[in-house]
């Protein structure tokens, strides 16, 4: 029976010995359609699970008790009936609080939103619910997923399951704790400059960045349009295969969304170029010695089994932090001027509809999100565009030259997925700037819109995961999974 | 860089943030701080960059522009913070 082949986390410490929170997404699946196990008794177990530990991780912000129980029971009323099953039967899977799910609160771990009730489902949600998939609750993230330590949320503060006194990076952090503690079997995060991958790495799991336009984002609340994306996170690399080939499709709901078949045939690495990009492992880098070995040792193993390491050079790079932040601030800017307390979530009465705006983005937003629409608002305001906008723009159109001349070389990039394992909670909070350079190494991949993963790597002398990161090019997901595999087989 | 209180203020004002004095400050040195860090955007050479596309390659597919029920009608009134009958109530919007 397959399962989780990651390190225990301590939360599990003093548990009776069970099995089924230690079950993969596919194991699951393959135990229900053979009638081995109940859809309710996966269920009951990670609710158990979740009651008794999850008062120290804080990864959800609200269990959905009654609908999953009673998706599981119509999912055992199905198996008793004869009738076929999905792809994902009775798979438990969290959502990070910015993805809609009908009659679900909704909350994007704001308080502007305190109250607001989704009326409908998102897409890539719907589409793991027409596969028979139970959604078990929804999870901590920063606020507006603005932010790489979730302790940017306005209701708690999540804990990495692996080591309580750091964080699970973010902003899908409770997505991650969720996942690394055993709680569901796999989550739904959103990645806008590594909010899947970074968290992926500190929580020692998978965490999937589907290209730009894979998954459609109708129903994810809109942080920055041209580079939010719908990722999976699993413990296995065989179970984000698994959600990313159910929530992947061209979707009316979203314009940029296209259907781009995904190969579930694995490529021979043999011959296959890895282009490891040399700004990236520079002494400026940052990169922890622990994090350059755990690389190292990955670029070895792949060389052994055939694959050609070559060295490429992303000169522009330097700049895609800058880029970044300065066109996800604008786009946030403009996407958050919806919430004016009028129409939903909690609103602030002044005296003039005015007052009323600005009274309830005031006290409604937290100090991250009012950082950065400031920001965005100033980049956007006459006599700046020109140099902050219109300037960020331009260099992230380099960027994605410099990521086509590198796929011209290589045929995957392999890098770190952050420079540092998982920091202590309260380490970067006093300090933006620092919080944001967290992100260095993820932060490029979105402005290209390419296809990237995180997967684990091993972890440093004080057990914490180390997480590397693959990239290809856009709709090359099957290489990912191709050269993890080569990895994996070799362990 | 430096960023004065009135600069602060001018663009509260545009973002439709109510900002305490507390605030105020905060943010003056904070944005000072990250529009010098972002400044070094100024230092990349763009001079083969056209102005830059969006993500979305190749163009996104627009659907048919067709009437539809929703369905949604009373779910989205429901979050309504103030409404009547069908309607979500507003302030005057017009002084």
């Amino acid at each position: 029976m397959s399962k989780r082949r990651l390190a225990r986390p301590r939360c599990w410490d003093a548990l009776k010995p069970r099995t089924i929170f230690m079950l993969t997404a596919a194991a699951t699946v393959k135990l229900i359609k053979e009638k081995k196990l109940k859809a309710a008794a996966a269920l009951e177990e990670r609710l158990e699970l979740i009651q008794a530990k999850d008062g120290t991780i804080k990864a959800f912000l609200e269990v959905f008790q009654a609908s999953a129980r009673a998706r599981a029971a119509a999912i055992d009323a199905k198996t008793a009936a004869g009738k076929p099953l999905g792809k994902l039967a009775g798979v438990t899977v969290a959502l990070k609080d910015n993805l809609a799910y009908a009659g679900h609160r909704m909350t994007c771990a704001s308080k502007i939103l305190t109250g607001y009730v989704a009326p409908y489902t998102a897409t890539a949600v719907q589409r793991l619910l027409d596969e028979d998939a139970v959604i078990i609750g929804r999870t901590n993230m920063d606020e507006f997923a603005m932010g790489s330590s979730t302790e940017n949320s306005a209701y708690q503060t999540t804990k990495n399951p692996v080591n309580t006194a750091r964080v699970p990076g973010g902003s899908s952090g409770g997505p991650a704790a969720a996942v690394a503690a055993g709680f569901c079997a796999a989550a739904l995060g959103s990645d806008t400059g590594g909010s899947v991958r970074q968290p992926a790495a500190f929580c020692g799991i998978y965490g999937l960045k589907p290209t730009y336009g894979l998954v459609s984002r109708c129903g994810l609340t809109a942080f920055a349009s041209s580079l939010d994306q719908i990722g999976p996170l699993t413990t296995t690399a065989e179970d984000s295969q698994l959600l990313l080939s159910v929530i992947a499709a061209r979707d009316p709901g979203d314009a940029t969304s296209r259907q781009s078949p995904l190969s579930e045939k694995y490529a021979d690495i043999r011959g296959l170029r890895v282009g490891l990009p040399m700004q990236y492992f520079s002494a400026r880098s940052g990169v922890e010695p622990a994090v350059s070995d755990a690389i190292e040792k990955l670029t070895a193993r792949l060389a052994s089994a055939g694959a050609v390491p070559v060295n490429i050079s992303l000169p522009n790079c330097e700049y895609a932090m800058a880029a970044y932040h300065i066109i996800a601030a604008c786009e946030a800017a403009s996407n958050l001027g919806r919430f004016d307390g009028i129409r939903y979530g909690a609103g602030v009465k002044g005296a003039t509809l005015a007052e009323t705006y600005k009274k309830t983005r005031g006290q409604g937003f937290g100090p991250e999100v009012k950082r950065r629409i400031m920001l965005g608002t100033y980049s956007l305001s006459a006599g700046y565009y020109d140099a902050y906008y219109l300037k960020a723009q331009q260099a992230r159109a380099m960027i994605r030259r410099d990521f086509n001349a590198a796929f011209a070389a290589a045929d995957v990039i392999l890098t770190p997925t952050t420079p540092t394992t998982a920091f202590k909670l309260g380490e970067k909070l006093g300090d933006p700037l620092a919080m944001y350079l967290s992100d260095i190494f993820t932060v490029p991949c979105n402005l290209a819109g390419l296809a990237a993963i995180s997967f684990p790597a091993g972890s440093d002398s004080a057990g914490l995961p180390i997480g590397a990161q693959l990239l290809a090019k856009p709709f090359k997901e099957d290489l990912l999974f191709s050269v993890i595999r080569e990895v994996e087989r070799g362990h | 860089m430096d960023i004065t209180t009135a600069e602060v203020e001018r663009i509260a004002e545009l973002a439709r943030l109510e900002l305490t004095p507390e605030e105020k400050t905060l943010y003056r040195g904070q944005l000072g701080h990250i529009l010098s860090w972002a400044g070094r955007i100024n230092a990349a050479d763009i001079k083969a960059a056209p102005f830059a596309a969006p993500a979305a390659e190749p163009a996104p597919a627009l659907r048919e522009d067709a009437p539809a029920i929703s369905g949604q009608g009373q779910a989205i009134l429901q979050n309504a913070r103030e409404r009547e009958l069908d309607f979500i109530k507003v302030q005057k919007v017009i002084e």
